[in-house]
C-alpha cells in the first residue's frame, strides 16, 4: 500500500530518466512487435500505388525540422515508394526549413541515380505563407521563375506541360501544423490531396477526409511504419514503434499508480476531491 | 466572378457579419448577458497573487503572425495582454511579455505602453517588459521557458495560437509554482492546456475575451451576433444531417458550391 | 485623422484581400499581389525593430553583468553569424548549412522530443479520476494510448475498433464544434477590426 502511494508521488525527473531508458532500450535492441495497418494508411497507399511511371506529384514541405521526427519518416517512405515506381516529384516548401530538408532527403536518391530537374526538383521556399501557396498553385512558373539552386524553371524537363496545380497527378503535403491551409488553397484544383501529418493534428484533419476535401491521410511515426510495412521495406519508423509501445506502457502504468495513490490518500482523508492538479 | 467552391463561404461570411452588426445595434438598447468565463476571471486573481508574492506576471500572445488565418486569436490575445498590463500597472507588479513574431511585436509594445499610460503610470513602463524572442518555434519556446525559470514568475498567461510548445509552457509554469492560465483556438493543443493548466479558455472563449474584459457595448453586442451565427450554422448542420440520412444531398451540394 | 487613418487603411486593405479570396477578378488579384509584397516589406521593418529590441535587451544584460550574461553573448554572436552567413554567403553556403544542420536541426529536434517528457509528467500529475468527467478523460486517454501502440493492439485486438469510434464520432463532434465556433469568432474579430469597431490593438478604444 505504502509503495503504491509512493509511486504516485514520484518526482517527475525520475519519470524522465525512466522514459529515456524505456525509449532507448528497444531502439538498441528491437523487439519486433507486429504492426497492424490502419484504413487511413492503406487507402493512402492504394492511391499512391496507383500512380504510373512518368506521373508527376507535388511534395509540399510544410514542417520545421523540430517536427521532423514525427512527420519526416512519412516523406522518406514516400520518396522511396514513388521513385521506385518512376514517378517524378516536384518539391516545394511552405516553410523555410523545407529546401534544406528536401536536399537532405533526396541526397541518397541522387546517389542512386535519380537526375535533378528530370526525376525531381527542389523549387525552394516562397515567403508569404498561405498567400504564396495560392500564388504558385495558380501559376507555378511565374511564382518560381528559378528553383532553389537558381536554375530556370521554364526550360526544366520535369516542369514541361505543367502550369498550375491542376496539371499534377497528385498533391502530397507534410506538415507539423493544421491541414486547413491546403484544403483552402488546393482543393479547388480537383487534384487528389494526401496529407502527411504529425500525430496530434490528425483529429483536426479528419473532417476534411470525411468531406473528401482530402483524399488520404498518413499520420505520424505510426503512419510511416504502416506505410513501410505495406512497401515491405521496414525502416526507421518501424524501429521507432517498439520504443513508442514501451513508452505508452510506462506512462499508463504511472497514470494508474498516480490514481491508486490518489484514492489511497482520499480514503485516508489526505486528498481533496478536486486535488487533481 | 465568384470562385467555384467558395460561394457558400462568402454567403456564410456575410450572414455572420450581418448577425454581428445586428447584435451590436441591439446592444445599444439592451446589453446581452455573457456567461461567466472562469479563465478570464482568474486573470485578476493571478495578478493579485503575483502582487502579494512580490513576483512577476508572465504572458505571451502565442506563436502566430497577424498575417495568417489565425490572426483573430492573436488580436484577442493582445486584448488580454492589454488587460493584464493595466492590472500590473495598477498594482505596480512586474510584467514580462514574450512575443514570437516581428509583426506582433510593435502591437504588443503599443498595447502595454498604452495600458500604463491609461493607468497613469507612464514612468513605470520599461522597454524590457515586452521582449521579442524569435519566430522560430523552439527558439521562442526556449526563450519563454528561460524567462519563466529565471524570473520565477507567480502567474503565467498563455493566450493565442500555440503548437507543440504548449505542454512545455504549462509544465514550466507548474515547475516554478506559478498559476497557469491558457487559451487557444488550436484544437490539437487544447487537451494539453486543459490537462496541465489551472484554467483554460477553449476556442471562442478566447475570442470573446476582449468583449468580456472591456464590457464595451459594441463588442458585447458582437458576441451576441456571433451566437446568432452559431445558431444558424447549427440549424444548417441539423437540416443537412436529417436530409443526408434521407439520402437527400441538397444541403451538401449547396455547401460545396 | 491620426487615429482614423490606420483604421481606414486596414479596412480597405482587408476588403481587397477578402474580395480576392472569393472573386476571380484580375485587377483585384494584381492589387492583392502588390499588397502582399508590401506585407513582406513591412514585415522586414518589423523584424528590424524586433531584432533591435532583442539586441538592446541582451546588450543591457551583458553590460549589467546580470545572471545569464554569457547566454546573452552567445545569442548575439550566433544571431550576427547566422545573419551574415545567410545575407552575404547565401543560404546554399557551407556556413549557413552548418548553422542549420549542426545547430538548428539537432537543437530543435531535441526540443520537440522534450514535449514527450512534459506530456508524461503532465499526464502523470493531472490524470486523476477525481470526478466523473476526469474519469472519462482518463479512461479514453488510456484506451487510446493502448490502441495506438502496436503492443496494445497485440494484447487487445478489439481495442482499435472502440478507439476508432471514439476518435471519429465523439472526438470529431467536439473538434467540429470548436472549429466552427472558433471560425465564426474569428470572422467576427476580424470584421470588428476591419470595420474599426475594435481598435484596442492600436491602443485606442479604451477608457
Amino acid at each position: 500500500m505504502e509503495l503504491i502511494r509512493k509511486l504516485g508521488e514520484v518526482d517527475p525527473r525520475w519519470l524522465y530518466v525512466l522514459l529515456v531508458l524505456v525509449v532507448l532500450i528497444p531502439m538498441v535492441s528491437p523487439i519486433g512487435l507486429p504492426i497492424n495497418v490502419s484504413a487511413y494508411t492503406s487507402n493512402a497507399f492504394a492511391l499512391l500505388d496507383s500512380l504510373k511511371p512518368g506521373d508527376t506529384v507535388v511534395f509540399d514541405f510544410g514542417y520545421y525540422v523540430d517536427g521532423a521526427p514525427d512527420v519526416e519518416p512519412i516523406a522518406v517512405a514516400l520518396f522511396d515508394h514513388l521513385f521506385s515506381k518512376g514517378v517524378r516529384i516536384v518539391c516545394v516548401s511552405y516553410k523555410n526549413h523545407g529546401p534544406m530538408i528536401v536536399d537532405k532527403l533526396t541526397e541518397p536518391h541522387v546517389k542512386a541515380g535519380k537526375e535533378y530537374g528530370v526525376d525531381f526538383v527542389n523549387l525552394g521556399f516562397l515567403a508569404g505563407g498561405e498567400t504564396a501557396l495560392a500564388a504558385w498553385a495558380a501559376d507555378i512558373k511565374k511564382a518560381y521563375p528559378t528553383d532553389w539552386k537558381g536554375n530556370n524553371t521554364s526550360t526544366m524537363p520535369i516542369l514541361q506541360g505543367i502550369n498550375t496545380v491542376a496539371d499534377f497527378d497528385m498533391f502530397v503535403f507534410y506538415t507539423d501544423d493544421s491541414a486547413e491551409v491546403w484544403v483552402r488553397q488546393i482543393s479547388q484544383y480537383k487534384v487528389p490531396i494526401i496529407g502527411g501529418l504529425i500525430t496530434v493534428t490528425a483529429p483536426q484533419a479528419e473532417p476534411f477526409l470525411q468531406s473528401k476535401q482530402l483524399a488520404g491521410l498518413l499520420v505520424g511515426l505510426r503512419g510511416a511504419a504502416e506505410y513501410e510495412k505495406l512497401m515491405n521495406k521496414p525502416g526507421t519508423a518501424s524501429a521507432g514503434m517498439d520504443a513508442q509501445s514501451m513508452a505508452h506502457l510506462m506512462l499508463i502504468a504511472f497514470i494508474l499508480f498516480g490514481n491508486a495513490s490518489y484514492f489511497i490518500k482520499r480514503s485516508k482523508g489526505l486528498a481533496g476531491k478536486g486535488a487533481a492538479k | 466572378m465568384l470562385i467555384e467552391g467558395r460561394v457558400a463561404g462568402l454567403v456564410f461570411t456575410l450572414i455572420t457579419i450581418g448577425t454581428m452588426l445586428y447584435g451590436i445595434n441591439k446592444a445599444k438598447s439592451k446589453l446581452p448577458n455573457v456567461r461567466r468565463i472562469a479563465g478570464l476571471e482568474a486573470i485578476d486573481e493571478a495578478v493579485g497573487r503575483a502582487t502579494e508574492m512580490g513576483k512577476a506576471v508572465f504572458c505571451t500572445p502565442g506563436w502566430a503572425d497577424i498575417t495568417t488565418s489565425t490572426a483573430g486569436a492573436t488580436f484577442a490575445a493582445l486584448d488580454i495582454v492589454g488587460h493584464i498590463a493595466r492590472l500590473t500597472a495598477r498594482y505596480d507588479t512586474r510584467l514580462v511579455v514574450a512575443v514570437s513574431y516581428p509583426n506582433v511585436y510593435p502591437l504588443a509594445e503599443q498595447t502595454v505602453q498604452q495600458a500604463y499610460l491609461v493607468e497613469g503610470k507612464r514612468e513605470k513602463y520599461d522597454q524590457d517588459m515586452v521582449r521579442f524572442t524569435s519566430s522560430e518555434q523552439y527558439a521562442y519556446a526556449a526563450a519563454v521557458l528561460g524567462m519563466i525559470q529565471r524570473e520565477k514568475v507567480a502567474a503565467c498567461v498563455f493566450v493565442g495560437q500555440f503548437a507543440s510548445e504548449a505542454v512545455d509552457f504549462a509544465e514550466a509554469a507548474v515547475a516554478v509554482g506559478s498559476i497557469a492560465i491558457a487559451g487557444t483556438t488550436s484544437t490539437y493543443q487544447l487537451p494539453f492546456f486543459a490537462a496541465a493548466c489551472d484554467y483554460t479558455l477553449i476556442g471562442e472563449e478566447l475570442l470573446t475575451a476582449g468583449a468580456y474584459i472591456s464590457k464595451d457595448t459594441a463588442r458585447l453586442g458582437s458576441v451576441h451576433g456571433q451566437d446568432l451565427a452559431k445558431l444558424i450554422a447549427f440549424g444548417v448542420m441539423l437540416l443537412g444531417a436529417i436530409l443526408c440520412t434521407l439520402n437527400i444531398n441538397v444541403v451538401v451540394d449547396l455547401l460545396s458550391k | 485623422m491620426k487615429r482614423e487613418a490606420p483604421i481606414v487603411l486596414a479596412g480597405i486593405v482587408g476588403l481587397i484581400q477578402i474580395l480576392e479570396h472569393f472573386f476571380d477578378f484580375e485587377a483585384i488579384a494584381a492589387v492583392t499581389v502588390e499588397l502582399q509584397n508590401w506585407v513582406i516589406i513591412v514585415s522586414a521593418f518589423s523584424l528590424a525593430l524586433a531584432a533591435i529590441n532583442l539586441a538592446i535587451n541582451h546588450t543591457q544584460k551583458i553590460s549589467a553583468k546580470k545572471a545569464g550574461a554569457f547566454d546573452s553573448a552567445l545569442l548575439l554572436i550566433t544571431m550576427v553569424f547566422t545573419a551574415v552567413a545567410g545575407i552575404f554567403w547565401g543560404m546554399e553556403s557551407s556556413g549557413f548549412k552548418f548553422v542549420f544542420n549542426a545547430i538548428i536541426d539537432p537543437a530543435a529536434s531535441a526540443f520537440y522530443a522534450m514535449a514527450a517528457f512534459h506530456v508524461a509528467s503532465a499526464a502523470y500529475r493531472a490524470f486523476r479520476a477525481h470526478n466523473a468527467h476526469a474519469a472519462a478523460l482518463l479512461i479514453t486517454g488510456v484506451m487510446l494510448m493502448i490502441a495506438k501502440a502496436p503492443i496494445g493492439e497485440a494484447w487487445f485486438p478489439w481495442m482499435p475498433t472502440i478507439t476508432n469510434w471514439i476518435m471519429s464520432v465523439l472526438n470529431l463532434a467536439g473538434v467540429r464544434g470548436i472549429m466552427i465556433s472558433s471560425a465564426i469568432g474569428m470572422i467576427c474579430v476580424s470584421a470588428r477590426i476591419l470595420l474599426g469597431i475594435d481598435r484596442s490593438h492600436l491602443g485606442l478604444g479604451r477608457d
